[in-house]
């Protein structure tokens, strides 16, 4: 449910309801485009950053270490036995789906979390797995008009005409 | 005496002067033969010479080494994620469900062994399998692939 009605919505198209400067990270010399989104169920809810991703086709993807570093609360497991989920680097790994609410600028919506867990999947290489931050996907970027301005260094966000 | 290898005796073993000692001796029957066998003699000294040089140790060991991690990564692609009902489902009514529902999310009840929800999202399939059985928990697959998400 949003704040916004549907019709000041549409007549506002044109102005972002959300606009943040890309985060800098030093270790890099890079900067990302992050974007803060309150997340969690109907008891509890807290707000991070996730980095937009295009390329991500959850709505929001989280690591389960980071679930645990930021003790989340997430919303109602939705499936019953691990769920294949590809990564990056050609590996399909398991996942479990979670029903979260998710929040940006006072645009809420009901959507599925997808949390893995790397370590467990890696654990005969015994490889290190840095804490990754969340992504948000598509599931949620396509409800948005999203527009990624480069040269200046900012996400904008805007409602659908 | 043994004989010592010096570069002033070498023209006494020369091709032409072995050749000639091995016909002698009966090896060789007739010319073609012998500088067949001559030319495969030191053809096997330079490909023994260019694996030592391009390896920097022995051949053998490599070729197991590579064997090892080639079976180790197939185990590894092939063999790491387990089965479970909803793939068995999925694989006993594919041919029907990709010719009505490629890349579309399904959801599967465990217990019944049936396709409970559909839907473009797992949101949708979600909400739609959970109206039709009162069910709160599924297995998604999405048609036609073998992942749900591609992060």
């Amino acid at each position: 449910m949003s704040i916004e009605s549907e019709e000041a919505k549409k007549k506002n198209a044109h102005i972002p309801f959300h606009e943040k400067e890309y985060t800098y990270y030093k270790e890099t010399n890079q900067y990302f485009p992050f974007l803060e989104v309150t997340v969690g169920s109907d008891t509890s809810r807290k707000r991070i950053v996730a980095l937009a991703d295009t390329g991500c086709t959850s709505c929001i993807h989280f690591c389960k270490s980071y679930v645990e570093k930021e003790g989340l609360t997430l919303g109602k497991k939705v499936n019953k036995e691990p769920i294949p989920v590809s990564v990056a680097d050609g590996h399909i790994i398991n996942a479990d789906l979670y029903e979260v609410t998710c929040e940006i600028d006072g645009n809420e919506q009901k959507v599925i979390a997808s949390v893995i867990d790397p370590e467990k999947f890696f654990e005969e290489e015994k490889k290190e797995i840095e804490i990754v931050e969340p992504l948000m996907g598509r599931g949620i970027l396509d409800n948005f008009d999203v527009t990624f301005k480069g040269k200046k260094k900012k996400i904008l966000l805007f409602h659908s005409e | 005496m043994a004989y010592t290898y010096t570069e002033e005796n070498e023209q006494d073993y020369s091709e032409d002067y072995l050749r000639e000692k091995m016909k002698k001796w009966g090896i060789l029957k007739d010319e073609m033969t012998s500088r067949l066998i001559l030319a495969s003699s030191s053809l096997n000294e330079i490909f023994k010479e260019l694996i030592v040089q391009r390896s920097g140790r022995d051949i053998y060991e490599e070729i197991d080494a590579l064997k090892k991690r080639v079976q180790y990564l197939e185990k590894r692609a092939g063999g790491k994620r387990k089965l479970t009902k909803a793939d068995f489902v999925v694989e006993l009514n594919k041919k029907e469900l990709e010719t009505k529902y490629f890349g579309k999310i399904v959801a599967i009840d465990a217990d019944s062994l049936e396709v409970v929800g559909i839907g473009d999202t797992i949101l949708e399939a979600y909400n739609n399998a959970k109206e039709k059985t009162g069910k709160d928990q599924f297995d998604f697959r999405r048609i036609g692939y073998s992942y749900v998400y591609r992060v």
